[in-house]
C-alpha cells in the first residue's frame, strides 16, 4: 500500500509525484491544500509532526524527507532507474540536488511567498493569521512564518533572491551546453528534483528564463515537459500551476 | 590516495574525518586554517570555487558538499557501515538533512558568538571583523536558509540559533531511547554525522545536553567519543584555551 500525501506536483510536493511517475509505480493520492494551510492542521500533523508535505506511506513506514524520499523510491520499486550506478557519478548527481534543495530553492520560495503567498495570507483577518501561525508545530517555522508575514521581504532580500535564481538558471544552463542532462547524458533524479521547482520560471522570472539568455536550459525544460510522466504528473495537479503547465505541453505537442 | 582539506574536528570536517578513520580509508590530510581565510585563497577556491571546506580530492575531482561526499564514502568505500536496504538508507540520508539544517549554521553561530569572540580584544575583533566583511561572498543565499552576515550576532538570532539547536536534540534524545542508536540497532554513519555535529555542545549549551535532561545523548556522545577511529580524529584538535573551536558563520 503507498500513499502519498502532497500538494500539486510543485516543488517539494512536487519531487515524489514526478519519481513515482517516472518509475511507473501507482500510489493513493492525498491532496494537501498548502494555501488553506492543511499541513498545519491537527489530523496532518499526526501523520507528520513537522508539519511539512510531502509524506509517503508506504506499507505503514512514514518517509517526509523530499530528496531521500526519492532515492528511498528508486530503489524500493522497479522501473527504470533513476540514479547512476558508480558513486562518483552519484556524487554528480546528488551535487544537482543538494543545490536546489539548499541554494536555489530556498531563494525561490522568498519569491513565491513576496509575489503570491504573503499577499494571500495578509488578506485574512489578523487574529486567523495568529490561530494559523500558533498551530505550526516547530517554533523555529513559527518565527520564520510570522516573520514574513508581518514585515514581508526588503527590496535588498527580494533582490538578493532574483539574483540567486538568475545564478541557478545559468548554472544549469553551462551544465545543460554540455549534456543533455543535469548529471550527464541519462535523465535521472537531478533533473527531477530540478524540473519540479524549476519549470514555471519562463513566467515567474521571464528576464532570467528565455531563449536568448538560458537556451540550453529552455531546451532542457521542453524535453522534460515532453515526458509522458510529466504529463501524466501535471494531470493530478489542481491548481493554476498545474494547468498552467498542462496548456505548456499541450502547446508543445502540437 | 585520497586527499582530504579540513578545519578543526568539528562539523562538517569532522564528519568526514570520522567516516574516514572508521572505515580505515587510507587518506592525506591538510590543514585549512578557516580563521585565517585561508578557504579564500587562490590554491583552495581551484578545489572549491565557493571556498567550502572541507573538501575531498578523489582521482583528482573535488567533492566540495561534505553532506554528499559522506554519501560518497559510504557507497565508494566498504565497509559500508551504513544500512544498504533502502529504507535503511533512506533513515541515514533523512537524519543527515535534518540535522544538518538544524545545527550547521546554528552551532557556528552560537559557539563563534559565545566562545571565540569573548577571547578576542576590542582591537581582535575590529580586525577580524573587518576581514570578514571583506571576505569574497562565493556562497551567497537567500531567504529563510540565508544567515545572517554580521559577525557578532544579537540576543534574537542567538535565541533563535538556541531553539533550532534545542529542537534537534529533542529529536536525537527520543530516537536513541529505542536502541541506542540513531538507525537500526547498530552504530552507523547516522551517528558518525550526527556526532560531528553534536559532540562539543555538552560545552556549548550545558543547559541543553546534560545528564538530568538528555541522558541517552551525554550516554551515547561518551560511547562515540571512546572509539579510537574518533579519539585519532579528536587528538587533531589544535592545542589552543578553548576546547573547541567554532568558523563563523557564513
Amino acid at each position: 500500500m503507498l500513499e502519498l500525501y502532497t500538494w500539486d506536483p510543485n516543488s517539494n510536493s512536487g519531487k515524489p509525484i514526478f519519481t513515482l511517475k517516472e518509475k511507473g509505480v501507482a500510489f493513493e493520492y492525498h491532496f494537501v491544500d498548502l494555501l488553506k494551510f492543511e499541513q498545519h492542521s491537527p489530523d496532518y500533523v499526526k501523520i507528520n509532526p513537522s508539519g511539512t508535505v510531502p509524506t509517503l506511506i508506504h506499507d505503514g513506514v512514514v518517509f517526509t524527507e523530499s530528496t531521500p524520499l526519492c532515492e528511498y523510491i528508486d530503489g524500493a520499486f522497479d522501473g527504470p532507474p533513476l540514479r547512476p550506478e558508480d558513486p562518483l557519478q552519484r556524487y554528480r548527481m546528488r551535487w544537482w540536488c543538494w543545490y536546489i534543495d539548499n541554494r536555489f530553492a530556498p531563494a525561490l520560495s522568498v519569491i513565491g511567498w513576496h509575489s503570491f503567498m504573503g499577499p494571500m495570507v495578509r488578506k485574512k483577518d489578523p487574529a486567523e493569521i495568529e490561530r494559523l501561525i500558533a498551530r505550526i508545530p516547530t517554533k523555529e517555522r513559527r518565527i520564520a512564518w510570522s516573520t514574513a508575514v508581518k514585515s514581508g521581504f526588503t527590496e535588498e532580500q527580494l533582490e538578493n533572491a532574483r539574483n540567486r535564481v538568475n545564478d541557478g538558471v545559468q548554472l544549469m544552463n553551462s551544465r545543460l551546453a554540455e549534456s543533455d542532462h543535469l548529471a550527464g547524458p541519462d535523465y535521472s533524479l537531478a533533473d527531477t528534483i530540478a524540473f519540479a521547482n524549476a519549470y514555471a520560471l519562463p513566467v515567474s522570472v521571464p528576464q532570467f528564463a528565455n531563449e536568448d539568455k538560458a537556451p540550453h536550459y529552455m531546451n532542457w525544460l521542453n524535453r522534460i515537459y515532453r515526458r509522458p510522466a510529466t504529463k501524466e504528473a501535471f494531470a493530478m495537479g489542481r491548481t493554476q500551476l498545474a494547468e498552467r503547465a498542462m496548456e505548456v505541453i499541450r502547446k508543445l505537442e502540437d | 590516495m585520497l586527499q582530504l582539506f579540513h578545519w578543526e574536528p568539528v562539523g562538517d570536517s569532522a564528519k568526514l574525518l570520522i567516516v574516514l578513520e572508521e572505515k580505515g580509508i587510507a587518506y592525506e590530510s591538510h590543514y585549512i586554517d578557516v580563521l585565517e581565510f585561508e578557504q579564500y585563497g587562490e590554491d583552495h577556491r581551484l578545489r572549491s570555487p565557493a571556498a567550502r571546506v572541507p573538501v575531498l580530492e578523489v582521482d583528482g575531482e573535488y567533492l566540495d558538499m561534505p553532506r554528499i561526499a559522506l554519501d560518497y564514502l559510504v557507497e565508494a568505500h566498504s565497509p559500508r557501515l551504513a544500512p544498504s536496504d533502502p529504507r535503511g538508507w533512506y533513515e541515514v540520508q533523512a537524519w543527515a538533512n535534518v540535522l544538518d539544517a538544524a545545527l550547521l549554521d546554528n552551532v557556528d553561530l552560537l559557539g563563534w558568538n559565545t566562545v571565540m569572540l569573548p577571547t578576542m580584544d576590542k582591537s581582535a575583533r575590529e580586525a577580524f571583523n573587518k576581514r570578514y566583511a571583506e571576505r569574497p561572498q562565493l556562497d551567497p543565499r537567500a531567504g529563510w536558509s540565508a544567515v545572517f552576515h554580521d559577525a557578532e550576532a544579537n540576543e534574537d538570532q542567538l535565541e533563535n540559533a538556541r531553539v533550532r539547536i534545542h529542537e534537534a536534540v529533542e529529536k536525537i534524545e527520543a530516537a536513541l531511547g529505542k536502541t541506542g542508536w540513531l538507525v537500526g540497532d547498530v552504530y552507523s554513519v547516522a551517528d558518525m554525522n550526527a556526532f560531528a555535529l553534536c559532540h562539543t555542545l555538552p560545552r556549548l549549551t550545558p543547559r541543553i545536553v546534560n545528564e538530568a535532561s538528555t541522558p541517552n545523548m551525554v550516554e551515547w556522545l561518551y560511547r562515540i567519543g571512546e572509539r579510537p577511529a574518533v579519539q585519532r580524529v579528536l587528538e587533531r584538535r589544535r592545542e589552543v584555551e578553548t576546547d573547541d573551536l567554532y568558523a563563523p558563520p557564513n
